[in-house]
């Protein structure tokens, strides 16, 4: 059974983490939640081996999340942000823009991060969403929103439009 | 403006160079370590059923300890309750019978997980709005049983009302303040009665004044609960844990204005017009927005945004508030705050009407909406200094 189980966790233990990390923002917490996650994963082994083990280790990682939410949780506040300047569309301005992007996913609260981690970074459509964090499609759809708002990502772009700011100096 | 791409993009840039460094001997540590923490709680459960029924066979006559004490809990208002959706009881919702302010019962009530949450009760609607922090009730492995959760409230009339969450037999609870030892009410959980809520209302201070939870002063005196099993052995001790407050964001909601209320004129589909006011306190404040009625009446639309006192000149908050205009459009609100002398906020169509007002109180906030909008994705603000010079740029974003 270790063995089996090891390998599970050399394919899948890194992925787990790096769910965590965008879940927590917090390498620590990351790596404590990963680890309980794979160990509840251990317990359940022999039930699901034959199932999609990753899909549950990574469920079990969300409730736990969800779990350190509800029992840590106080209202999370706006934080301000200094307003972009607007870029061109050359490589390291798009690159300095990802960045600033992946810092503003941390100004989120838990919940949109978890909704946008599951919607953009796992792929899952909003139903499976829904499923996984336990609350309503329409909850993660309007959450979603909210935080694409936040993010000033606009959900209608298509995919590779230029980044930069509408508003120029002297326009009202 | 971003794309989605661009986020999906961003997440994998993000976590791209981390690597797991959990290792399979960790995890079975945990896992063995977990194993036998329900073991334990299972024998625990099964010297309980052994007790219950050694106590049912002798009629109590042999002097075992009693199980579980006797319950507390408040007959709650006739009115029906409303929790929020997100997070619906399980079980009864337990009430207290202690008022926090007119119309207002503390209730406690379990959710999903099992995750205790304490909660104000508007006696007349039913309505629970939930203290800001909610404890996962899972009997925590390192202790077992015995105290779990630990939390505190002021009642609005000079006392304080400690409660928590013990796990386990216990006949009574006492709750040393500090000044006084108190006897705590008891209830327990519908759904699993080991699960015993206690809960003591008393003069007193709360522990912390400040909105973060943390201890404003760590040689504060903080509260210490004791539980006794009936042949009056103590059962367990919170000593060297605290007692957090979970009232602060409700109390700020229920804070006094701070500075004068902003009257923007703009028509609300209820017939009123739109106005922002600030209340807080404790170095946070709200902003809050609502309708102005012909007769001056003022209701409450909703809060905007939470802010720290005095704000930080950080220049534009990140996003705006939608709030419904008149015949189907938007009213977009957005807030500045730095040293600029106006905002001027826009969006496409020939209808948009925009304002703006310092906050009187701190002038160095500035409130800014535009009205009658239809795309209000397009959204965009200016901020100028006193020589008409742009200082600042914040676009909501683009279709």
């Amino acid at each position: 059974m270790d063995e089996e189980f090891a390998d599970f966790m050399r394919q899948c233990a890194t992925r787990l983490h790096r769910v965590a990390y965008l879940l927590t923002a917090d390498s620590g917490q990351a790596e404590e939640l990963t680890q309980d996650a794979l160990a509840r994963t251990y317990a359940a082994w022999r039930r699901i081996r034959n199932d999609d083990a990753y899909a549950y280790a990574r469920r079990v990682l969300v409730n736990l999340h969800t779990d350190w939410w509800r029992a840590r949780r106080w209202r999370e506040r706006l934080v301000a942000q200094v307003p972009e300047r607007s870029g061109g569309t050359d490589v390291a301005v798009a690159t300095a823009q990802r960045h600033a992007l992946a810092r503003a996913l941390q100004g989120l609260t838990r919940r949109e991060r978890a909704v946008i981690v599951h919607r953009y970074f796992l792929d899952l459509t909003e139903q499976q969403t829904a499923r996984e964090l336990g609350v309503s499609v329409g909850t993660v759809k309007s959450t979603a929103s909210r935080a694409l708002a936040k993010l000033r990502i606009s959900p209608d772009l298509e995919p590779d439009s230029p980044t930069g700011l509408v508003v120029t100096e002297g326009s009202s | 403006m971003r794309t989605v791409a661009d986020l999906r993009r961003a997440l994998i840039e993000e976590t791209a160079e981390l690597e797991s460094r959990v290792e399979l001997a960790g995890v079975r540590r945990l896992a063995q370590r977990r194993r036998l923490a329900k073991a334990g709680a299972a024998a625990a459960a099964a010297v309980v059923a052994l007790v219950l029924a050694l106590y049912a066979a002798t009629g109590a006559r042999s002097g075992i300890p009693e199980p579980l004490a006797s319950d507390s809990a408040h007959p709650l208002p006739n009115v029906p309750l409303h929790v929020h959706p997100s997070f619906p009881s399980v079980g009864q919702v337990i009430g207290t019978g202690v008022p926090v302010g007119p119309g207002q019962e503390f209730v406690l009530r379990f959710t999903e997980g099992p995750t205790l949450v304490g909660g104000l009760l508007d006696t007349r609607t039913g309505v629970v709005r939930d203290l800001s922090v909610a404890y996962d009730a899972s009997p925590d492995p390192r202790r077992g049983g015995g105290f779990q959760s630990l939390g505190q409230l002021v009642d609005r009339s000079g006392g304080v009302i400690e409660y928590g969450l013990y796990i386990g037999t216990v006949s009574r609870i006492v709750v040393d303040s500090g000044i006084g030892r108190y006897p705590a009410q008891l209830a327990h959980w519908s759904q699993d009665p080991r699960y015993t809520v206690f809960w003591v209302d008393h003069r007193g201070t709360p522990v912390e004044a400040g909105v973060t939870n943390r201890p404003v002063d760590s040689n504060a005196h903080q509260p210490t609960a004791y539980a006794y099993d009936r042949a009056e052995h103590q059962a367990g001790t919170t000593s060297g844990r605290l007692f957090i407050r979970t009232d602060l964001d409700i109390n700020l909601s229920n804070a006094a204005p701070l500075g004068a209320s902003i009257d923007t004129g703009v028509p609300l589909p209820d017939g009123g017009t739109l106005l922002f006011w600030f209340v807080g306190g404790d170095g946070s404040a709200i902003l809050k927005a609502g309708s102005r009625g012909a007769t001056g009446q003022v209701t409450e639309i909703r809060e905007l945004l939470t802010i720290p006192v005095p704000p930080s000149a950080i220049g534009f908050y990140r996003g705006m508030t939608d709030l419904p205009g008149r015949n189907g459009t938007h009213i977009m609100v957005g807030q500045y705050v730095g040293p600029a002398a106006k905002v001027v906020a826009g969006a496409p169509g020939g209808n948009v009407t925009s304002g703006f007002a310092h906050w009187s109180a701190h002038p160095e906030m500035i409130v800014y909406w535009a009205a009658n909008v239809t795309e209000y994705a397009q959204t965009a603000a200016i901020a100028y200094d006193s020589t008409q010079h742009v200082i600042g740029a914040y676009s909501y974003g683009t279709r």
